[in-house]
């Protein structure tokens, strides 16, 4: 373990954990920064070292990223809720039973399985059910944590098949066509499929999330004190855990020869079929993980949620081009380069937010607007204009953006020291 | 074409070598007819998979990977490896072997084409008779060569250097019994290292045999010099 912590600290490993550990701590008092805020960093990681894993590294565009994100919350808002309710029913016999007696006008004498298929598209059945199944969840370990495992497993199927299907059609294309059948496919699925179909995951109502955590009594000191509540710092657990996962796999990966490869393929498909590699079935197999890697980010970003809304929750901008901005100023096919591109746009952006006010009772004046309506549209606006014109800037300045891709580090330099 | 010998293939601009180096090695498809590989029909197949059957190609413009140093450019040549794989790829007992040969190799490969001094720049930063040498130092790479296609891998060289490339290519061919098809228009240079040769003009054989008597060939001078 020593030797592995060791070998991903080098120095500038290390000094990147360093910036990052000190902006985020600086950025408590000066941007107003929660642990909320903290959480919302470690999923949008996870999601932008998926899509450095496959564009910055594969050179598959994925412009549906939003997709695959939104997966993992359907897996636990819209199949979360059924799961969670045939758990509890087969664990205590007679529940669903107990809740049609107890809201005889919502299920009225609807059968078991009618009010299961209504779980996630009726919105009244689907709040109810919800609160009441995560109630019995949280008070029973067994039960939390198989619902924790079906749901995150759920999400990492359903993101990787997911991904295969997106890429199916897609991976014999050329780089600039494969992008847009993914954005087409992402908007097909989240805004039309999703959004418009109740009973998936409540449609344009969205779903209500049944969290899967326990119930744990010893956290709530601790919550108080970070300003927030227990169930929130379990998700920030799992959400930090999954994210040294994640980097470590794709870190291990990018310095094998399987990085070499992708690289080679990323810049030159046609050489490397020459060269025996099989462009489609690799695609399938990065976009089977990558997608993978961003449903359980969008699992464990919706743990934190009330509410998700397929469109709303999971727009292009915040899970697909936002990611991009932060992937391609961090530098493409750097995994150091995109968590601290991450950081930097996330706090960026929140800068933005917290300083409206200061800056519109500034500006207000001059544009002879109110204040607060001028805070209002910079709010509103003023991240995503930075956002597009930070990726115009960076791709025209400095396109291998901060910390540039390196070879495939796949001998020590002790080795090749001896090899020649 | 002889089995394990070098074979030339040459035609004035236009008649149609590299589209069948292409058409062979499954860059591009063919109108008609078909490609027999070893008593195979290889006509369907995709490039990676004529390649599992041993048919080995260079392109006369090369398809270098510009963001990988010289020396990745040239070790992704060598299959097999068992780290390129998104799970095994995580252990490096498993491939570290493996790799340590594949760098030797490499280094040996670059050593011979002169560019081992340059193994960390990138392609872009080459000279254009570097590039064709690093495309041919790729493609002295894998494996378990076959047929090896090379087209021009002259071009752009100094003429000592081009001499022991040919010889080179020629002792490989007769040490490995690897068969090599070479596309050159540097043809006082190449006839001496072919041991059959073709000719083609507008997209057909219009010679064959022994490299000497295909060049004295009047049908090959006429079509050389449009008369």
């Amino acid at each position: 373990m020593a030797s592995l912590i060791g070998r991903y600290l080098r120095l500038q490993s290390l000094l990147i954990v360093v910036i990052a550990v000190v902006a985020i701590i600086l950025a408590f008092p000066l941007l107003g920064l929660t642990i909320t805020d903290v959480f919302s960093i470690t999923t949008i990681l996870i999601v932008v070292l998926a899509l450095n894993f496959m564009a910055g590294y594969a050179g598959i565009p994925n412009f549906g990223m939003a997709l695959f994100v939104y997966i993992g919350a359907f897996a636990l808002a819209g199949v979360g809720t059924r799961i969670a309710l045939a758990l509890v029913e087969i664990a205590s016999p007679g529940f669903i039973e107990l809740m049609r007696s107890s809201y005889p006008v919502i299920l009225g004498d609807s059968g078991s399985f009618e009010v299961f298929v209504r779980v996630a598209g009726d919105p009244m059945v689907n709040r109810i059910m919800s609160r009441e199944v995560e109630s019995v969840i949280e008070a029973s370990p067994i039960l939390s944590l198989t619902l924790t495992l079906a749901v995150f497993g759920f999400a990492m199927i359903a993101g990787a098949l997911t991904g295969i299907l997106a890429s199916l059609a897609a991976v014999r294309l050329r780089e600039d066509y494969l992008a847009i059948v993914l954005l087409a496919f992402s908007e097909l699925m989240v805004s039309v499929v999703f959004d418009q179909t109740d009973a998936l995951a409540g449609g344009p109502n969205g779903a209500w999330v049944v969290r899967p955590w326990l119930k744990i009594n010893a956290l709530e000191g601790l919550a108080r004190l970070l300003g927030t509540i227990p169930d929130v710092l379990i998700s920030l657990a799992v959400g930090l855990a999954v994210l040294a996962v994640c980097f470590i796999y794709v870190e291990r990966i990018a310095n094998s020869p399987m990085g070499r490869m992708l690289r080679a393929m990323r810049d030159d498909d046609l050489a490397i079929g020459v060269y025996g590699r099989d462009v489609a079935m690799t695609r399938l197999k990065i976009m089977a993980i990558g997608a993978a890697m961003a449903s359980i980010a969008g699992a464990i970003h919706a743990s934190v949620y009330i509410l998700v809304k397929a469109a709303d929750t999971y727009d292009r901008v915040t899970w697909t081009f936002i990611p991009w901005a932060m992937m391609i100023l961090g530098g493409m096919a750097n995994n150091w380069g995109a968590v601290l591109g991450g950081i930097a746009v996330y706090l960026g952006r929140k800068a933005i937010y917290y300083y409206s006010p200061t800056i519109a009772s500034a500006i207000s004046p001059i544009l002879g607007i109110e204040a607060s309506v001028a805070g209002d549209i910079l709010r509103a606006q003023l991240p995503n204009i930075l956002v597009g014109v930070l990726i115009i800037l960076v791709l025209y300045l400095r396109p291998q953006g901060i910390i540039p891709e390196k070879p495939s580090r796949t001998l020590s330099k002790k080795d090749i020291e001896e090899l020649t | 074409m002889p089995r394990g010998k070098v074979t030339l293939l040459i035609g004035p601009n236009g008649s149609g070598k590299t589209t069948l180096i292409n058409v062979i090695s499954g860059v591009l498809s063919p109108d008609g007819g078909s490609i027999i590989f070893e008593g195979e029909d290889i006509t369907r197949l995709s490039p990676h998979e004529r390649f599992k059957r041993g048919i080995v190609r260079s392109f006369q413009i090369p398809r270098l990977f510009q963001n990988l140093s010289v020396m990745e450019n040239t070790i992704v040549g060598r299959d097999g490896n068992p780290g390129e794989s998104v799970v095994r790829g995580l252990f490096k007992s498993l491939w570290v072997e493996f790799e340590k040969k594949a760098f030797s190799d490499t280094f040996g490969k670059l050593e011979f084409t002169g560019l081992k001094r340059l193994s960390e720049r990138k392609p872009g930063e080459l000279s254009g008779g570097q590039m064709k040498l690093l495309e041919l130092s790729r493609t002295l790479m894998p494996l378990n060569p076959k047929l090896v296609l090379i087209d021009e891998p002259i071009a752009g060289v100094n003429p000592a250097l081009a001499h022991e490339i040919l010889a080179s290519i020629k002792k490989v061919s007769a040490e490995l019994n690897v068969t090599f098809l070479i596309v050159e228009h540097r043809l006082d240079i190449a006839v001496e290292y072919a041991d059959y040769a073709y000719a083609m003009h507008l997209g057909r054989v219009i010679a064959a045999g022994e490299p000497r008597k295909v060049l004295e060939d009047p049908k090959v001078i006429e079509s050389y010099l449009g008369v």
